[in-house]
């Protein structure tokens, strides 16, 4: 059976890794390719921070709730192997802040030690009213996706660099099902009007003693559109640029300025920081995530047999593991539905 | 009287951070740091520089409190500040676990630091052996960072430092009205205090940069300090150790205990050992003293004896320092114009 997963970011190379974990057991015959025109550390995920936390509106989802908690639970599950060095994973401590009090984020029971700012912690914070403080996980993907590719590359699982143009393209070539992880650019594959980027713009600064993360909100303005401050293990994150629609991966200077002055408000320490790296990349942006199965017709002829797994926009790496696992438990049903429809031959 | 000369003996956070507020108090005088050893060869470099105090038992609980509330607020704002990289302070959060259930529920300074609350039994589960914890955000005062920072400071506004090993006060007599002793573990020598004794620490400071909390078993023996470039690993508390050379049979003993505590510090690189004399006292001395030979007089005002708590009392302390500094000068001034009478 030949299974081929389409993007090579953290969304395709964990859900590959977990259908593999799963059921290459159960399938002998069982034949794992990835296609990707971008590998690390070129894919979108590479981009961002890797800081879990789910967007403060969980938008009303409570499967995505549920997925992101698993994320979280298999990530802390690993914190104290000798893997997660490896994997780019450890925890960190920070501040979410708002200018007016919020209701409390559904992940609150989640992180560990959430709790409410003290007015003493708020007066750090100037333009800031209410807040939150609490222990989250960071998976860097840039030490995350090459740790998945080794996992993967040792169960046997091949790598193809190429753009892939149409299901139909694997599909006639003799794979069985394919695992569309194609992000951003899953529109090219089939037309999906609610998946649109969220451009975002990040100044990478070397700022070794800042050790908290701080996330600031503004409901006018949206989410991840106003200034937060991210420590990476090597290089500090600034960010706060979420642009809906805009499809321009090049970074832009205006952006930049943004970005840099209200860091540098925010963190007066952040001044004497050293610019090393500027970056820019599209979030797949959608109402919901699309995590589905399909069975995609083309002309009436059956084509293949889809799982569908993208539009993560800023929350993909919080959501990932979560989001793997159902996947995984649609690439079963795909399976038994086979196994239904072809009864095993009789051996002599 | 011209303006009043006061050295400062000893150049480690203590003698440093006096010197600063003798010269914020006193504009007028002039003021000397005198050390035979300077950063990064001091008692302080040697420290994680953490703020986390540590109770004197001969000390009233209220003066340590203020102590401690000087020094935190002091560096608070210095944190939150364009400075706060050039000086080394930052904040930091973490836990203190314990594996039996603290005497204390509540140390005196946990409405000082931020955020102050037991731990979760969701937090909890990282470190199975202990049974309670306090989870809260505080500072830490990098050395050599802030030393240097203080150094320039006091440089600038023209205190001059001198590389000099002072071996008597007295000596001093002639050259300075007052004198003001921050000579920490070398006032064991200095001014043969003997109620003064090392506690000798050893620490391992790596590089371990994805360590972004602290973590202190409460017990003070085991502990893990995030700073900015180096992650210090500790520790020991051996009283009456003069030894300064590092031993290696302990530095795998700490090593273990704190992998113990954190296992990705196994991925730990570039560890480097060190150790460090804490001047341990029942009490800190912080008192003035008039010495007296033949018919001359010298003031003397003694601040050292902080032990592990140093970087979390110096501010306080210095303050003092130089308020009976401030007191010396007075009562010269006082007897100078009463000899011109």
């Amino acid at each position: 059976m030949r299974v081929a997963v389409i993007g090579a970011g953290v969304i395709g190379l964990s859900t590959a890794l977990c259908i593999h974990e799963q059921y290459h057991g159960l399938v002998p015959s069982l034949e794992l390719e990835v296609y990707a025109d971008r590998y690390t550390p070129h894919t979108t995920s590479d981009g961002a921070a890797g800081l879990w936390q789910p967007y403060v509106n969980d938008r009303g989802n409570l499967q995505e709730l549920l997925w992101n908690k698993e994320t979280f639970d298999y990530l802390l599950g690993h914190l104290g192997s000798p893997a997660a060095k490896e994997m780019g994973l450890f925890l960190i401590s920070g501040y979410n802040l708002f200018t007016q009090p919020v209701p409390d984020p559904s992940w609150k029971n989640i992180v560990l030690g959430f709790r409410h700012l003290a007015p003493k912690e708020l007066e750090l914070f100037p333009g800031y009213s209410y807040g939150w403080f609490n222990t989250a996980l960071m998976l860097e993907c840039q030490s995350y996706l090459p740790w998945l590719t080794k996992r993967l590359t040792q169960r046997g699982v091949k790598f193809f660099h190429r753009k892939v143009e149409s299901f139909q393209e694997v599909s006639g070539d003799g794979v069985d099902v394919v695992i569309n992880c194609t992000g951003l650019r899953a529109g090219e594959l089939q037309p999906d009007p609610e998946l649109q980027p969220g451009r975002g713009q990040v100044i990478k600064v070397l700022a070794p003693w800042v050790k908290h993360f701080v996330i600031t909100h503004n409901t006018k303005s949206g989410i991840y559109n106003s200034p937060y401050v991210i420590p990476g293990s090597e290089l500090t994150i600034l960010g706060g640029i979420n642009q809906h629609g805009n499809w321009n991966e090049e970074t832009s200077a205006q952006d930049h300025q943004t970005i840099w002055e209200s860091c540098c408000r925010l963190l007066p320490a952040l001044q004497k920081a050293k610019i090393v790296q500027e970056w820019s990349g599209l979030r797949p942006t959608r109402p919901r995530v699309r995590l589905e199965r399909e069975t995609v017709h083309h002309h009436g002829q059956f084509q293949a047999e889809v799982i569908h797994n993208y539009g993560h926009g800023g929350f993909g790496i919080t959501i990932h593991w979560g989001c793997a696992m159902a996947a995984a438990r649609l690439f079963g049903s795909v399976l038994q539905e086979k196994k239904a429809a072809s009864p095993p031959q009789p051996r002599l | 009287m011209a303006a009043p000369k006061v050295a400062v003996v000893g150049a480690g956070v203590i003698g440093l951070s006096t010197a600063l507020c003798i010269v914020e108090t006193c504009p007028s005088c002039s003021v000397a740091v005198l050390s035979d050893q300077f950063s990064p060869n001091t008692t302080s470099d040697v420290a994680a520089g953490m703020l986390i105090p540590h109770t004197y038992p001969g000390t009233p609980i209220h003066l340590q409190k203020q102590w401690f509330k000087e020094t935190f607020s002091y560096l608070f704002s210095i944190s939150n500040s364009a400075e706060a990289s050039e000086a080394g302070i930052h904040l930091i959060s973490g836990w203190q676990i314990f594996k039996n259930t603290p005497k204390e529920e509540l140390p005196f300074w946990s409405d000082v630091v931020l955020g102050f609350r037991s731990m979760s039994e969701a937090e909890l589960q990282k470190f199975p052996q202990h049974r309670f914890g306090q989870a809260f955000t505080t500072l830490k005062c990098d050395c050599p960072p802030y030393l240097l920072w203080l150094e320039k400071r006091l440089k600038a506004i023209g205190v001059q430092m001198y590389t000099r090993k002072v071996a008597d006060l007295w000596e001093l007599h002639s050259e300075y009205n007052v004198v003001v002793n921050c000579a920490g573990i070398g006032a064991h020598q200095l001014v043969g205090d003997e109620s003064l004794f090392p506690v000798r620490g050893q620490v391992l400071k790596v590089h371990a940069p994805w360590v972004k909390n602290f973590i202190r078993d409460g017990d003070g023996s085991t502990y893990i300090y995030p700073g900015i470039y180096k992650v210090t690993l500790g520790g020991t508390r051996e009283k009456d150790s003069w030894s300064l050379s590092p031993d290696p049979g302990t530095t795998k003993d700490i090593f273990d205990r704190c992998c113990s505590l954190e296992p990705s510090l196994q991925g730990a690189q570039d560890i480097k050992v060190k150790v460090g004399l804490r001047p341990s006292r029942w009490c800190v001395r912080l008192q003035r003293e008039v010495l007296s030979q033949g018919g001359a007089k010298l003031m003397v005002v003694h601040n050292y004896g902080h032990g592990a708590g140093g970087f979390s009392m110096h501010r306080g302390t210095a303050k003092e320092a130089a308020r009976l500094v401030g007191e010396c000068i007075a009562a010269l001034q006082g007897s100078s114009s009463r000899a011109k009478l």
